[in-house]
């Protein structure tokens, strides 16, 4: 029962997207008009100047995330296991 | 080769939203069709993803590079994100033994 409404909403979610974007018109190729875009210099740039306090705090987010990992996976010595 | 990269080149914009829309509906529906956590992880990885790919479509359309930053601030924030819920997980096998998440429907052990 649960997997049946499980498949209909994810196909329902399929068929909506799918439906929006028949009324999109066929858009250009995706061409790369300029070629040092994707290149590690450019993007290195691009990060460490318009993005570089975006940067900083998700070192803090993944600092957070190792410290909440190793507190919640680490056995406690005293607690007993069940 | 040259052949290959010629063909991508007419791929139009449509076709990389298409199938960033199948990934993303593969993700949902993993998430709702499986009780194993770590295949739910494994498929709310499949929708980051394919919202990266999305990101990734529209940067070069565009010819703007911030979406492809963008693109690293999610990889991090999935990391971080897999890594607690990883911990979570295993705390959850430690507590009832097994990964299934039928058994987490009351919420207490």
């Amino acid at each position: 029962m649960v997997k049946i409404a499980a498949v209909l909403g994810g196909g329902c979610l399929l068929v909506v997207l799918v439906g929006c974007l028949k009324q999109v018109g066929v858009a250009d190729p995706v061409l790369l008009k300029d070629p040092g875009l994707g290149l590690v210099q450019n993007l290195g740039k691009v990060l460490f100047n318009e993005f570089l306090l975006p940067f900083e705090i998700s070192s803090l987010l993944l600092l957070s995330a190792m410290v909440g990992a190793v507190l919640l996976a680490t056995k406690d010595p005293k607690q007993k296991t069940v | 080769m040259e052949s290959l990269t010629n063909t991508i080149k007419l791929v139009p914009l449509n076709h990389y939203i298409l199938l960033c829309s199948i990934i993303f509906s593969i993700g949902v529906m993993g998430v709702l069709l499986r009780r194993n956590a770590i295949i739910i992880f494994m498929s709310i990885e499949l929708m980051l993803n394919s919202v990266n790919l999305l990101l990734t479509a529209f940067s070069v359309y565009h010819g703007d590079a911030s979406g492809q930053v963008f693109v690293f601030f999610v990889m991090a924030l999935a990391a971080a994100e897999v890594a607690v819920g990883l911990a979570i997980i295993v705390m959850i096998y430690r507590n009832t033994n097994s990964v299934d998440t039928n058994v987490l429907n009351r919420l207490k052990w």
